[in-house]
């Protein structure tokens, strides 16, 4: 009981402290002074990252898996760019979007399916931007401090966006699957999808600009499961890009 | 000592708030609850929890919440049970960070509260072993 009294006030000061901390933290109260410490810590969390993350030396089957992966983006574009003309004969006047703007920012921590980046509200992020690396989705932030932001990867189990296939502009919702899995869903039947093929987002972009662009590439085709009994069919998608080998990322600003 | 644990636990939120999941905080306070004993824990807890949250771009005070409770359920547990053992520190390590990975969001949690609980197991040896060789009140 004696020792019950001495640690039980202490417990009550400070989970007191805590919960007033949280919920102060909630309403952005200490946006500027968790702003002024992460602009402290940042140097720190990028020399720790540093350490612990080397990148290995590319060997001549990863080049070779790399120049693969830019020739079916080729393709793609390719693709891409055989519709916008079959479009532009079919309209006189297309709207073109405003250029989009890349913000590069550095990963400084990195967890099973989410990256923290270097940059926050003071750069102009926003909450619900997209992340991007020579075209590949990598993913859509999630939260926004003063400096930093947190990204959840494309494989984590709670992105969602609708893309379509670039050879056979098939439609399906992507679905991260965690543990580096990407799930193409909610592909009809009579839609055709091909092993290898490069799936796009097909856009999704809200009133305030932000969201996914379409064009971006998710990932390419590595298996096709399609039953006869099922309503849709389903496609295993593989990324481009090795995330855990990224140390530079691009923010893409509002799309306004 | 003092200075040994110091080290310790910035290397751990670092390492938590940069590159792994795994729950190092969380065990870290666990060993220290074990070998102090006393309310001098929460303020580590709480300072902790905050330095993790800053590191980690999550809401300020809702790790230093997780880590205040989970020490005062420990101080509350060796009232009544003997708390300097190895099947405790497994089983307080495994079901502490099985919860704070599900309450975190981080998946595989059976197996990092696994390799978690191997390292607290490792931590509490080597603190046993400090203390029966030098005899020291750590």
């Amino acid at each position: 009981m004696q020792r019950k009294a001495s640690f039980f006030p202490v417990f009550l000061i400070f989970i007191v402290l805590a919960i007033l901390i949280f919920f102060f933290a909630q309403k952005g109260l200490f946006g500027g002074l968790t702003g002024f410490l992460e602009q402290a810590t940042v140097p720190l969390q990028k020399m720790t990252f540093g350490i612990f993350h080397t990148q290995g030396d590319q060997t001549s089957e990863e080049k070779l898996r790399e120049e693969n992966n830019s020739l079916l983006k080729e393709l793609a574009k390719q693709k891409g760019l055989e519709k916008e003309n079959r479009a532009l004969h079919d309209q006189f006047e297309a709207t073109n979007p405003d250029p989009k703007k890349l913000l590069p920012a550095t990963i400084i921590g990195m967890h099973d399916e989410e990256i923290v980046i270097d940059k926050g509200t003071s750069d102009g992020v926003k909450a619900g931007g997209v992340i991007v690396y020579k075209d590949n989705l990598i993913g859509r932030i999630v939260q926004v401090s003063g400096h930093l932001s947190v990204v959840d990867l494309v494989t984590n189990k709670s992105t969602s966006f609708t893309a379509e296939t670039a050879k056979t502009s098939a439609l399906g919702v992507i679905k991260g699957q965690g543990a580096g899995g990407i799930l193409f869903d909610n592909a009809v039947l009579s839609d055709k999808l091909e092993k290898d093929d490069v799936v796009v987002t097909k856009g999704d972009i809200d009133a305030s600009g932000l969201g996914f662009p379409p064009g971006i590439v998710v990932g390419k085709i590595v298996s096709v499961n399609k039953k006869a009994s099922s309503l849709f069919q389903t496609a295993e998608i593989q990324s481009l890009v090795d995330f855990s080998q990224l140390t530079v990322v691009f923010v893409l600003s509002e799309l306004k | 000592m003092v200075f040994l644990f110091s080290i310790l636990l910035i290397i751990f939120i670092f390492l938590e708030g940069t590159v792994t999941t795994l729950p190092l905080v969380l065990i870290y306070l666990l060993c220290l609850t074990i070998a102090k004993r006393d309310a001098v824990v929460f303020p580590v807890a709480f300072g902790a929890g905050l330095f993790l949250d800053l590191l980690a771009a999550r809401t300020l005070g809702l790790s230093s919440i997780f880590f205040i409770l989970f020490v005062f359920l420990i101080l509350l547990y060796q009232r009544k049970y003997e708390i300097n053992s190895y099947p405790f520190v497994l089983f307080a390590s495994f079901t502490g960070s099985c919860i704070y990975s599900v309450f975190f969001g981080h998946g595989g949690w059976f197996l990092q509260s696994l390799i978690n609980s191997f390292i607290a197991l490792v931590i509490f040896g080597a603190l046993r072993y400090y203390k029966k060789n030098f005899q020291t009140r750590i």
